[in-house]
C-alpha cells in the first residue's frame, strides 16, 4: 500500500500551500479537490449476507453513525453505489451473483471485505458451499478481520478506504483503475459447474501467497 | 396434563393395527435421551404417516424435522468357535467371520403433536443401497413442513422421493453433481488454499 | 383519534431530536475516533501470545505443546517446534530450559474469536488481545501474523484485563512454588540418595 504522495513535487507543493493559508489563500489541486469529493459521499450498497450484516447495520445506526463520513445513504441498485460491503460468508451459490452486483456498479468503485468469511472463508471455510473469500473473484480494497467485527473496527475500515482514496493520483502510471483505459472494471461472473464453481478462482485477481515449506 | 409418554411399542401396535400388512420395526437408541424410532416400510409409509396424523390419540400433526443419515458399506467381523481338522486332529479353532453389511440411506422423521403437546415419535424409513436403489415415499402429502427438509435430503445425500411436488436442490445449485453430505464425499481439490496447506504440512 | 398513534412516535422522536442538544443521554451517538467507548474488560479480539521479561524472543511463554493448534476449530494456528531447548530466560519455569516455537502463526483472516486456544493452553502463554482496528488492504502480509507480530509483554496483558491476569499471575506463581516445593522437600527427606534429580524431573511435567 503506497503510503502517500511522495516525490519532491508534492513537497514543494505542500510548502507552497502552507505558506498561501497563513495569508489567507486557500488553494487546492484538482486531484485533492477530487479525491476529497469521492472520499466525503462514498454510498455503499445494501449488501448483507450473514451475521456481519447486523453489525453493519449497528454501524448505521445511532451509536456508531456511519452517516459522519459521507455514507449517507446505503443505496438499493448497484447502478448507484460506490462501495460493497461484502458482509458475511459468501456460499458458492451466492458468488456469480455477487460478481454480478460487483460488475454493475459504475467506476469508480470499491469493495470491502468485512469479517473472516468474506476475506477467507472464516470458520466455515471447509464448507462444501463455502467460498474461501470473495478476493477470488473481484478485487478488495480493505479488508476488515473479526468474527464480527466491531462497528467501530467498520469505522476504522472506512476510514482506511478515504485515506486509499486520498491517495490516488489523477495522472501517472499510479492513477487509479478507473482511470486506466486498458484495464478492466468488469470481472468474468463464474459459472456453476458439476462440482464446483468454474473457474474455482480468477487468476487475474487472485494473487495468493505461495507459502514455502521448508 | 400430559398423560404417560408414548412409547415406540404402542405406536407399532397401533400402525399394524391400523394399516394391514405395514411391517414396522422399533429400532431403540441406547444412548441416554432413549429416543427410539420406528421403520416403516416403502409401500405403507404414506398410509402409515397419514394414520400418525389422523389418529385421535396420536394425532401427530406437526413434522419438525426431516433429516438424513448416510450408512456406509460396513463389514461385520465376528470371533466364531469353528471345529476344524488341524494336522490330522479336530480342534476347535476361533475364527473371524466377516460379513459384508450393504449400506443404505435413511431419512428420519421428529413428529410432534401441537394438539395433544406430545413427541417426539421417530419414524425413519431406509433405501435399498446407496447407488441405485436410492427412492422413498415423500410424506409430503401428509405434512406439508417436509417439502423442503425432503429436499435438503435430496440435495445433500441424493435420496429421491416419490410423489414430492416439486423436487429440486435446494442448498446447492442445480447442475451440482455431486452429494455433499455423502460419507464418501471428496470437497474439490484446493491447491491454493494457504491455511489449509500449512494444516496438513504441505 | 384517528392518526394518534402516528402522533405519540412523532412526539418521542421529537423528545429524542431537541433533548439531544440539551441532555448528554439523548444523544447516543459515539464520534468514532475521536470519543471510543470503554470496552468492557472481558472484549477480546485476537490472541497475543505474553512475554516475560523485555525479550520477546527469550522470554515468551509458550513451549510449542500444540494444544491450541490442535483445538482451534478453524485450524488458524500454525506452530513449527523446536528441535533444540531454549534456556529459561523469565525463571517462570524454574530454570528448566524448554522447547519454543519456531514458527508460531495465526492466521487472523480466519480466526472468529472463540477463545478456545486461551482455555485450553496450559501454561498461560496465549491471551486475547482487544484491539480491533486492524483493517488494512494486504490479506497475507497483514492478516498474518507471525510469532514476532504476536509477542506481547505481560504489562500488556495486565493493562488491558487486569483481573485475569492477576489470576494469570498467582497460577504460575503457585505452579512455580509447587515446582520448587516438590525437590527441596525430596532432598530434605533423603538426603544420602540422588533422588532431587528424579524428583526434580517429574514435578516439571
Amino acid at each position: 500500500m503506497r503510503a502517500g504522495l511522495g516525490g519532491v513535487m508534492d513537497e514543494e507543493l505542500k510548502n507552497l500551500k502552507a505558506e498561501l493559508s497563513k495569508h489567507g489563500v486557500f488553494t487546492t489541486t484538482f486531484e485533492e479537490l477530487y479525491n476529497w469529493g469521492r472520499k466525503n459521499s462514498v454510498w455503499p450498497l445494501t449488501f448483507g449476507l450473514a451475521c456481519c450484516a447486523i453489525e453493519m447495520i449497528a454501524t448505521t445506526m445511532a451509536r456508531y453513525d456511519l452517516a459522519r463520513f459521507g455514507a449517507e445513504v446505503f443505496r438499493a441498485s448497484p447502478r448507484q453505489a460506490d462501495l460493497i460491503i461484502v458482509s458475511g460468508t459468501v456460499t458458492k451459490k451466492m458468488a456469480p451473483q455477487v460478481v454480478r452486483l460487483y460488475n454493475q456498479m459504475p467506476e469508480p468503485k470499491y469493495v470491502i471485505a468485512m469479517g473472516a468469511c468474506a476475506i477467507s472463508g472464516g470458520p466455515f471455510r471447509d464448507g462444501y458451499n463455502v467460498l474461501k473469500g470473495i478476493d477470488r473473484y473481484i478485487p478488495v480494497d480493505v479488508h476488515i478481520p473479526g468474527c464480527p467485527p466491531r462497528p467501530e473496527a467498520l469505522i476504522d475500515a472506512f476510514m482506511t478506504l478515504q485515506k486509499k482514496i486520498d491517495a490516488q493520483q489523477l495522472t501517472g502510471e499510479d492513477r487509479p483503475r478507473h482511470l486506466k483505459e486498458d484495464l478492466p472494471s468488469e470481472f468474468p461472473v463464474p459459472e456453476y459447474g458439476e462440482h464446483d464453481l468454474e473457474p474455482p478462482n480468477n487468476a487475474e485477481v487472485w494473487n495468493p501467497l505461495k507459502v514455502i515449506q521448508k | 396434563m400430559r398423560a404417560e409418554p408414548i412409547t415406540a411399542e404402542q405406536v407399532k401396535a397401533a400402525i399394524e393395527a391400523a394399516v394391514p400388512g405395514c411391517r414396522v420395526q422399533v429400532l431403540a437408541n441406547a444412548s441416554p435421551s432413549g429416543q427410539h424410532s420406528l421403520i416403516l416400510d416403502h409401500e405403507h409409509a404414506a398410509e402409515a404417516a397419514r394414520f400418525l396424523r389422523d389418529d385421535p390419540t396420536l394425532r401427530l400433526d406437526y413434522c419438525s424435522n426431516a433429516t438424513g443419515v448416510d450408512w456406509l458399506d460396513s463389514e461385520l467381523s465376528e470371533k466364531v468357535k469353528v471345529k476344524k481338522l488341524v494336522d490330522g486332529a479336530e480342534t476347535e479353532v476361533e475364527e473371524v467371520r466377516k460379513t459384508k453389511v450393504p449400506g443404505y440411506l435413511e431419512a428420519v422423521y421428529h413428529l410432534y403433536s401441537v394438539e395433544k403437546k406430545h413427541g417426539p415419535v421417530i419414524v425413519r424409513m431406509r433405501t435399498g443401497d446407496r447407488k441405485e436403489d436410492v427412492h422413498l415415499p415423500s410424506l409430503t402429502g401428509v405434512w406439508r413442513s417436509a417439502e423442503f427438509q425432503e429436499r435438503e435430503i435430496f440435495d445433500l445425500y441424493g435420496v429421491i422421493f416419490d410423489g414430492h411436488p416439486d423436487l429440486r436442490r435446494l442448498l446447492m445449485w442445480d447442475e451440482f453433481k455431486d452429494y455433499p453430505m455423502r460419507k464418501d464425499y471428496v470437497p474439490p481439490a484446493d491447491d491454493d488454499d494457504l491455511v489449509g496447506a500449512e494444516r496438513s504440512g504441505g | 383519534m384517528l392518526g394518534i398513534g402516528i402522533i405519540q412516535g412523532l412526539v418521542e422522536t421529537a423528545r429524542n431530536f431537541f433533548g439531544s442538544y440539551t441532555s448528554k443521554q439523548r444523544l447516543t451517538t459515539v464520534q468514532f475516533p475521536d470519543e471510543r467507548l470503554i470496552q468492557p474488560e472481558a472484549a477480546r479480539v485476537f490472541p497475543f501470545l505474553v512475554y516475560d521479561t523485555d525479550d520477546w524472543e527469550k522470554g515468551l511463554r509458550c513451549v510449542a505443546c500444540k494444544i491450541c493448534e490442535v483445538e482451534c476449530p478453524p485450524q488458524c494456528i500454525s506452530i513449527t517446534k523446536s528441535a533444540d531447548k531454549k534456556p529459561d530466560y523469565s525463571g517462570i519455569y524454574s530454570g528448566k530450559p524448554q522447547f519454543y516455537p519456531e514458527k508460531f502463526d495465526i492466521d487472523v483472516s480466519v480466526c472468529m474469536s472463540c477463545q478456545i486456544c486461551v482455555e485450553v493452553c496450559p501454561f498461560e502463554a496465549i491471551k486475547m488481545d482487544n484491539a480491533f482496528e486492524l483493517s488494512t488492504d494486504d490479506r497475507f502480509g497483514g492478516l498474518m501474523w507471525d510469532k514476532q507480530r504476536l509477542a506481547m509483554p505481560n504489562s500488556h496483558y495486565q493493562a488491558i484485563h487486569p483481573t485475569d491476569a492477576a489470576e494469570s499471575d498467582a497460577a504460575l506463581a503457585e505452579k512455580k512454588a509447587k515446582a520448587e516445593a516438590k525437590p527441596a522437600a525430596a532432598a530434605a527427606a533423603a538426603p544420602a540418595k540422588p533422588a532431587p534429580e528424579k524428583a526434580g524431573a517429574a514435578t516439571e511435567r
